[in-house]
């Protein structure tokens, strides 16, 4: 009996230590006195790829440099982002500063504030007087930073231009509408002349190589005066689907379906299938973006005559201005940009002053072009990128190196600038297309930032789910054909089973609410 | 006086066999700490969980996540589409791994068998993510199984556009990836089975089919029924990976299961709380289906788990 207990009592030891090896892992460095900030922050792809940890980049060494500090970064790893954020939730203690979306929060922002998760930044005003300089002189980013209590619950990012909450669009093979003698398509019926003629005469497998998230951007199903998903018209919060225009895109879409001008593959596309569709002839017009779209097809073109040109969003009538099309907001909320200072932060003087800076001249001329003399150089008082950004020497592209030297090519506590874009967006055809993509009313349709109040949240996201799965479904069935369109008005009940009333009440209160701040 | 004597049986068998008991300690603590030891946090199912606020703190909402789920518009569609999928993987993929094990049990020539196994078994050592990408690009219209199916009239759209088709992929390109593995344990008992009893029937002027169904068949049969039951415990398990990599928005009328509802919830809703109710609900269905199998067994074949 005594050696049984001895030989338990080994054993438990062993396992208690096993356990403690395997559990500890954190120190602990609580001086309040010290200007040190946890800063957990995800690491972009681009980033990544050069250094392991944000704190190594010369752009953030240069901020603690500024600012007077130390950044310890976190980064979280493996899994996927929304894993690691639930697991830092349900931990104790918080790292002093999170950057994330925190939409994500069940409940959302002003939640995670009553919760004591984040601290309420309008409660330190004074102490930002960079931020509050800038929300000040800027009322509307004002109204769309705030919840409707009132609340600040982070260092938004924002986007300092109109310009800059266009970065995507249509574009279609220039090379083909000069040899074909067509121009840039205009309404539905040039777009469905010239995709024929892609189809007939270029040997085009699928001309129009886009899935329905092109739609949810507001492309051809603009043109009927709607959009796929909520938006804004005449003062109130209206449901694409719902709207009899709707029923009329979706007869075009499947007479393309059926024509063979849109991709018969549309519900199945990836990014891999789009780049080898448009890059090997297959295709002669897709959706996608600036940088990582146009600039990337243009640098490594796969034969001397390809070439791209981007097109405005399709309309009915020749000559009007596209009353909808693809616009972000410039505090877009439901993105990983958002900075927040955590109840568990040890030194809270420390972290408002370090992230107000931002919000600075000096800041801004950091976080948007880097180093003065190494980065960038001030020609004509406009901050120029230099050689070192857009010729690397070791060949790098434009993007690894902004993605060292700045934070202008991602999200962060600061006012992106424009002059960030015009120098990015450097080659002729990303320079029409970010032009031409500018051009529509989009800017009275976009939903703005709602704040749900906590208790509709949790319902919300419920009908959500539901109502955008049953709504993906239904518009691929209807363009394939294999649900008909005689039986809309059926579709449409199923969207009101699912709840889509109420989520069109508890949208509009929240939009009525965002008109009172 | 009885509880002191049963004591000192495990302690004078420990006071032998301690070397043995140290071992499994591990194995008891593995399944503690990561089987037992979580599961408090099932009830998660009753409550309106807050990571913040923790297992213990979120408010009770009773059955609330569960009415939810059964009132759900999609519940039975979901339900029908897990059931279709696992009981026909069940009904044709069970018996396969048999067939297989009892067709290389009769090849003789040892290099022939020793292919035929290694490359059944391959499919199972690839990631299901790189899986998934395989039997995309085969049913693509210029893939194989796309360009065959063309040749059969197919219209040259992708055979994962039509919600008729989902079943049969994924059931078949399920057989593929597993048929060898899963015929593993059913060659390691054939092997078991006496060599005197085939010669015995040999004398009898018994042939190859008759050995087959007379011997063979017999000896594995303890074997087949136990797998059999724990196949019937996994009913409502159709694993989310494979279908979230296969299914479209075109398709979902087939292919939405339980489990990738269970998954959208939790990861784009953040409903922790009713994503572990219907979790909940799968595993006491399956408890029930396994004790129900596991009991007609016992009847009849009186072959049981326990």
């Amino acid at each position: 009996m005594k050696n049984l207990k001895k030989t338990l009592a080994v054993i438990n030891a062993a396992v208690i230590a096993a356990l403690t090896v395997s559990g500890c892992g954190e120190t602990k460095t609580a001086d309040s006195g010290e200007r040190k900030i946890d800063f957990w922050i995800p690491i972009s792809g681009a980033a990544s790829a050069v250094v392991e940890n944000l704190g190594e980049t010369p752009v953030y060494k240069q901020l603690q440099k500024d600012v007077n500090a130390e950044i310890n970064f976190i980064h979280p790893s493996g899994g996927s982002l929304a894993e690691q954020f639930n697991i830092l939730m349900a931990s104790d203690e918080l790292p002093d500063v999170i950057q994330y979306d925190w939409t994500k929060y069940p409940g959302g922002p002003q939640k995670a504030i009553d919760d004591g998760v984040i601290l309420d930044l309008s409660q330190y005003k004074d102490k930002l007087p960079n931020l509050m300089k800038y929300l000040d002189e800027h009322k509307d980013i004002k109204k769309l930073v705030e919840t409707d209590l009132g609340a600040l619950f982070a260092f938004p990012f924002i986007r300092g231009d109109e310009s800059l909450c266009v970065s995507w669009g249509m574009v279609v093979r220039k090379d083909w509408l000069d040899e074909l003698g067509i121009e840039p398509p205009e309404t539905i019926d040039e777009w469905e002349s010239m995709l024929t003629a892609f189809k007939e005469k270029k040997g085009a497998s699928a001309p129009l190589c886009i899935g329905t998230s092109v739609f949810a951007n507001a492309q051809f199903v603009g043109a009927y005066n709607t959009t796929m998903g909520y938006y804004i018209d005449k003062g109130e919060v209206k449901y694409g689907m719902l709207q009899p225009a709707f029923k009329d895109f979706l007869t075009k879409m499947h007479s393309w379906y059926e024509k063979g001008l849109l991709d018969k593959n549309f519900t199945l596309l990836d990014n891999t299938a789009i780049d080898s569709n448009i890059l090997n002839g297959e295709s002669g017009a897709i959706g996608t973006s600036i940088g990582n779209g146009i600039g990337r097809y243009m640098t490594t073109p796969p034969d001397d005559k390809f070439d791209l040109i981007g097109v405005k969003s399709p309309v009915l009538v020749k000559g009007d201005t596209p009353e909808f099309g693809y616009l972000q907001s410039p505090v877009a909320l439901q993105t990983n940009s958002f900075t927040a200072i955590s109840t568990s932060c040890k030194n809270i003087d420390a972290a408002l002053e370090i992230f107000d800076y931002g919000y600075s001249d000096a800041g801004h001329m950091l976080y948007n072009f880097g180093i003065e003399g190494e980065s960038y150089n001030m020609i004509d008082g406009y901050p120029t990128y230099t050689d070192k950004i857009t010729h690397a020497e070791d060949g790098s592209s434009m993007m690894t190196m902004l993605s060292q030297y700045t934070v202008a090519y991602s999200s962060g506590p600061f006012v992106q600038d424009k002059r960030y874009m015009e120098q990015y967006a450097a080659i002729p055809q990303q320079k029409q297309a970010w032009k031409t993509w500018t051009e529509t009313n989009m800017k009275e349709h976009l939903l703005p930032n709602l704040y749900i109040k906590a208790d509709s949240q949790d319902k919300l996201a419920l009908l959500d789910s539901a109502i955008n799965t049953y709504a993906d479904e239904m518009i691929s069935k209807l363009i394939i054909g294999t649900e008909s369109l005689d039986n809309y008005d059926k579709i449409i009940d199923g969207l009101k089973e699912r709840g889509i009333e109420e989520s069109l009440k508890i949208r509009n209160d929240a939009y009525q609410s965002y008109l009172k701040k | 006086m009885k509880k002191s004597k049963i004591t000192n049986i495990i302690a004078k068998d420990f006071h032998i066999n301690w070397k043995l008991y140290l071992m499994v300690i591990p194995v008891i603590a593995f399944y503690i700490l990561f089987c037992y030891k979580p599961m408090y946090g099932a009830l998660i199912a009753f409550k309106n969980y807050s990571p913040r606020l923790g297992f213990v703190k979120s408010q009770w909402v009773g059955f609330k996540n569960f009415e939810n789920f059964f009132t759900s518009p999609d519940f039975g569609r979901l339900l029908r589409n897990t059931l279709k999928i696992s009981i026909t993987s069940l009904i044709v993929g069970f018996p396969i791994p048999i067939i297989l094990a009892l067709f290389l049990n009769e090849v003789k020539i040892s290099a022939l068998k020793k292919f035929i196994q290694t490359t059944t078994y391959l499919p199972h050592f690839i990631s299901i993510v790189v899986v998934c990408g395989m039997v995309k690009s085969f049913v693509a219209p210029n893939g194989i199984i796309g360009f065959i199916a063309r040749g059969f009239g197919a219209d040259g759209t992708n055979l994962l556009m039509n919600p008729k088709n989902f079943l049969p992929i994924y059931v078949i390109s399920g057989i593929w990836q597993t048929i060898g593995w899963d015929s593993i344990i059913y060659l390691a008992a054939l092997s078991a089975i006496d060599a005197e009893q085939y010669e015995a029937a040999e004398v009898d002027g018994a042939g190859r089919f008759r050995k087959m169904f007379s011997i063979t068949l017999p000896s594995i049969q303890p074997t087949i029924i136990t797998l059999l039951i724990l196949a019937v415990g996994k009913v409502m398990n159709v694993g989310y990976e494979k279908v979230m990599l296969l299914y479209n928005p075109a398709i979902y009328e087939t292919s939405d299961v339980i489990s990738t509802y269970v998954y959208r919830l939790g990861f784009e809703t953040q409903n922790w709380g009713l994503s572990t109710a219907v979790g909940l609900f799968n595993s006491v269905c399956n408890l029930v289906l396994i004790l129900i199998t596991n009991s007609i067994s016992k009847k009849y074949k009186s072959v049981s788990l326990w």
